[in-house]
């Protein structure tokens, strides 16, 4: 039977992200632990040797939490991961918008520009200025065709992403926030800083490299706003990801040193 | 091993022990512990995410009582009650089983050898 400051506590918990039942299992141990220290001492142990014995009983706090449900465990990875790929991708609708914008500054063949040499069949050159009249030549006419692919796929990559972001909040504010666990949290934070800074790395170093070889050669510089926006926006997405993993970290040491 | 045994077992062995009187947590690893002889040592925290899941299916209540200190007490329900009845009958199958696989006499050789 609960009462309105159990629903209170619980609604509290829920906001604090570990979930409507946890705080139940936090006060249970709590009163455990107390009553295992207290019945330790009247066997003679000192206060402090009764803590510790009475903790070594209960068990190693990622057993008890594995034990908690494995059912809800994978529903919390499930939430997580949801949580990831929705973001992922409204940073792919964001490389869109730097996309949209390099084009708009530099033009097409700077965005999606074809590597020097590349040539079309006529037929395909005609499909290109079909959908392009005014570009003038078959070049820019498939720089423009890419630059428009790049760019709406993008947007409509991130527009995807929201709708998930959506569907997610709205499933929390129903149903209430499903807890992650520790180690899931720390594995899609791991994968996401890890994913997003190798494609930003490789993308930003592969249109820098472009850039530079387009330069010395004595060529004009075509088709690396692609690289440069996609490797930008995923660096500074890896870059938040370490950041929220650095900070992870350093709250399990805090947690850890103040437990000690 | 007997801790691995134990784990599979244990939502009936605590529905066991609840249908002996209502209890809270620790009074219900005591009671576990001191019934097996001290033979399942399981830890502690174990029983709660148990305990939860039994509630969650019907088969155990609870509140919270003030005695100083707050518990929340388990009691077994009517549900509970025929839950340890279906599984204790299967363990007695089982472990009848088990006994009389290894009472059974040695095996004889057929004539032709294998």
């Amino acid at each position: 039977m609960t009462d309105a400051i159990d629903r209170y506590v619980a609604q509290l918990a829920d906001r604090l992200g570990a979930g409507q039942d946890a705080w139940r299992l936090l006060a249970e141990t709590d009163g455990h632990l107390r009553d295992a220290q207290a019945a330790l001492q009247v066997q003679g142990k000192e206060p402090e040797e009764a803590a510790e014995l009475a903790v070594r009983r209960f068990g190693d706090p990622a057993v008890v939490a594995k034990a908690r449900s494995p059912r809800r465990r994978a529903a919390g990875l499930f939430s997580g991961a949801w949580l990831v790929v929705s973001l992922g991708l409204v940073v792919i609708g964001l490389s869109g918008l730097v996309s949209w914008a390099l084009e708009a500054i530099f033009g097409p063949a700077f965005l999606a520009g074809d590597i020097n040499g590349v040539t079309y069949t006529s037929a395909r050159c005609a499909d290109f200025l079909g959908f392009f009249p005014q570009a003038g030549s078959c070049a820019a006419a498939a720089a423009m065709h890419h630059s428009d692919e790049i760019v709406s796929e993008r947007i409509m990559a991130g527009i995807l992403g929201l709708l998930l972001l959506l569907v997610w909040l709205l499933v929390r504010w129903i149903r209430g926030a499903v807890p992650i666990a520790r180690e899931d949290r720390r594995m899609l934070l791991v994968a996401s800083a890890v994913a997003f800074l190798g494609v930003g790395l490789v993308g930003f170093g592969w249109g820098a490299l472009s850039i530079l070889l387009d330069v010395t050669r004595g060529l004009a510089v075509a088709g690396v706003g692609v690289r440069l926006s996609d490797g930008a926006i995923a660096l500074a997405a890896g870059v938040v990801a370490l950041i929220l993993l650095a900070r992870f970290a350093h709250r399990g040491v805090a947690v850890t040193a103040a437990g000690s | 091993m007997a801790d691995d045994r134990l784990r599979g077992n244990l939502e009936m062995l605590i529905l066991a022990t609840l249908s002996r009187g209502s209890a809270h947590g620790y009074a219900l690893a005591e009671a576990l512990r001191a019934a097996s002889g001290g033979e399942f040592d399981v830890p502690e925290g174990s029983l709660y995410p148990a305990l939860h899941r039994l509630e969650r299916s019907g088969a155990v209540a609870s509140e919270w009582v003030h005695d100083g200190r707050r518990r929340r007490i388990y009691a077994i329900t009517t549900a509970g009650a025929a839950q340890l009845s279906r599984e204790t009958g299967a363990w007695r199958r089982f472990a009848d089983g088990v006994a009389s696989t290894l009472a059974a006499p040695q095996i004889r050789p057929s004539a032709q050898g294998v």
